[in-house]
C-alpha cells in the first residue's frame, strides 16, 4: 500500500508543482522543464523518505521497507510523468482532428457543411507552428532559404520511423 | 529477491508488448495497425497479470496489500504502452513533425518553404482527418453536413479543451 500512497503522492506534488511554474511563467521549452520538474520532484522526494524514515514513522504514514519499494515507486512514478507529459503535447499543440472535432460540435444539431468545415480548418496554422517548435527544439535549421536537418543524430526521430517500419505500418502521416 | 521482480513486472509487460506487435504484423499482414496495437497492449497486459499472480503464490502478503501492488504493476504497465503508443507508434501516422522530418531525410538539400507546403497539402491533411473520423464512424455525414456521432469524441474533445484550460491558461495554441 505505502507504493500506491507515495507514487501517487509524488505524483500530485509534482503535477502542482508544474501547474504552480506555468501559472508564475510558462516556459519557452515544457517539456524540458516538465522533466526537470517531475525528475527532480522524484529524486528529492525519495531520499527525504530515505533520510526521514523515522518522522515518517512517527506520523503514522506508510513507510517503503527496502530497497525494491523505493525502486517500485521510482518506476511507477516514471511511467505517471511520462503519461503525462506524453499527454501534456496534446495540451500544448492542437490537433487537427480534435479542433475538426470541436467545429462540428459547436455547429451543434444543424451540422457543419463540408466546405465551411474546410475552410475554417484551413484557416489554423499547424504546419508553421510544428515547424517552429522543430526549429526551437534545434531539428530543423534555414539555410540559404531553405530548411534542412541539423546535424545530431535525431535518434528519437529515426527510431520511431525503424520501429514503424518493422510494424509495417508505415505511412504518409499528417 | 520476489520484492525485485514485482519491480521488474512492468517493464517486462512492455517489452512483451513491443515484441509482439512485429511478430503479430509478420504473422498476420492483414491485420491493421490497431488490431497489432491491441494484440500487443493484450499481450503485455496478461504477463503483468500472470507474473503477478505468480510472484504472490510464493509470497506471504495480506489481501489488500497484493491488490495494492497488483494495481501498481497494472497502472505502471498502462503508462508505459500509453506512452508507447502516443509517443511513439501513433506519431509515425498522425504527427505532422514526423512528416516533416521524413521529407526532409529523404531531401539531399533541404526543402524551401515554397517545397514544404507543396508536399505538406494542408487541405488534403483536413480531408484525410475527416476521412479518418468517418471510416472510424465518429463522425457522419448527411446531406453535405458533418455530424458527431456518440458521446466518445464529444466529451474527448470538451476534456482536452478544459485541461488546456488548466494546464495552458488558453482553449487553443492560435487563440
Amino acid at each position: 500500500m505505502a507504493i500506491l500512497q507515495w507514487g501517487v503522492g509524488l505524483f500530485l506534488l509534482a503535477f502542482f508543482l508544474h501547474l504552480l511554474v506555468w501559472r508564475i511563467h510558462k516556459p519557452r521549452s515544457p517539456i524540458k522543464i516538465l522533466l526537470a520538474i517531475f525528475l527532480g520532484t522524484v529524486v528529492v522526494g525519495l531520499a527525504t523518505l530515505y533520510f526521514g524514515a523515522g518522522v515518517v514513522r512517527s506520523l503514522g504514514l506508510a513507510e517503503l521497507s527496502t530497497l525494491a519499494a523505493y525502486l517500485h515507486v521510482l518506476v511507477f512514478f516514471i511511467a505517471m510523468a511520462f503519461s503525462y507529459i506524453v499527454g501534456y503535447t496534446v495540451l500544448e499543440w492542437d490537433s487537427p482532428t480534435l479542433s475538426i472535432v470541436t467545429m462540428i460540435a459547436r455547429a451543434g444539431k444543424n451540422g457543419l457543411e463540408e466546405a465551411e468545415l474546410i475552410q475554417r480548418a484551413e484557416k489554423l496554422p499547424f504546419l508553421e507552428s510544428r515547424m517552429q517548435d522543430l526549429i526551437r527544439g534545434g531539428i530543423l535549421v534555414e539555410r540559404e532559404g531553405r530548411y534542412v536537418l541539423s546535424a545530431r543524430p535525431h535518434l528519437f526521430f529515426r527510431s520511431i520511423l525503424l520501429y514503424n517500419r518493422l510494424l509495417r505500418t508505415e505511412q504518409r502521416s499528417g | 529477491m520476489l520484492d525485485y521482480f514485482q519491480v521488474a513486472i512492468a517493464p517486462i509487460g512492455l517489452a512483451i508488448n513491443l515484441a509482439v506487435q512485429p511478430l503479430a504484423a509478420r504473422a498476420f499482414p492483414r491485420w491493421g495497425h490497431l488490431k497489432l496495437v491491441f494484440a500487443g497492449f493484450s499481450a503485455g497486459f496478461l504477463s503483468v497479470l500472470v507474473l503477478g499472480g505468480f510472484t504472490h503464490l510464493y509470497q506471504e502478503v495480506p489481501p489488500a496489500e497484493m491488490v495494492a501492488i497488483t494495481l501498481v504493476n497494472v497502472i505502471t504497465y498502462v503508462g508505459f504502452a500509453f506512452c508507447f503508443f502516443a509517443g511513439f507508434i501513433n506519431p509515425a501516422k498522425t504527427s505532422l513533425r514526423i512528416r516533416l522530418f521524413r521529407e526532409l531525410q529523404q531531401s539531399k538539400n533541404g526543402l524551401s518553404r515554397e517545397q514544404i507546403l507543396v508536399l505538406y497539402d494542408h487541405r488534403r491533411v483536413i480531408e484525410l482527418r475527416i476521412e479518418r473520423l468517418l471510416n472510424s464512424k465518429q463522425v457522419v455525414k448527411r446531406d453535405g453536413r458533418y455530424f458527431l456521432e456518440g458521446w466518445f469524441l464529444r466529451l474527448a474533445a470538451a476534456a482536452v479543451r478544459s485541461a488546456k484550460l488548466v494546464v495552458i491558461g488558453k482553449a487553443s495554441e492560435f487563440a
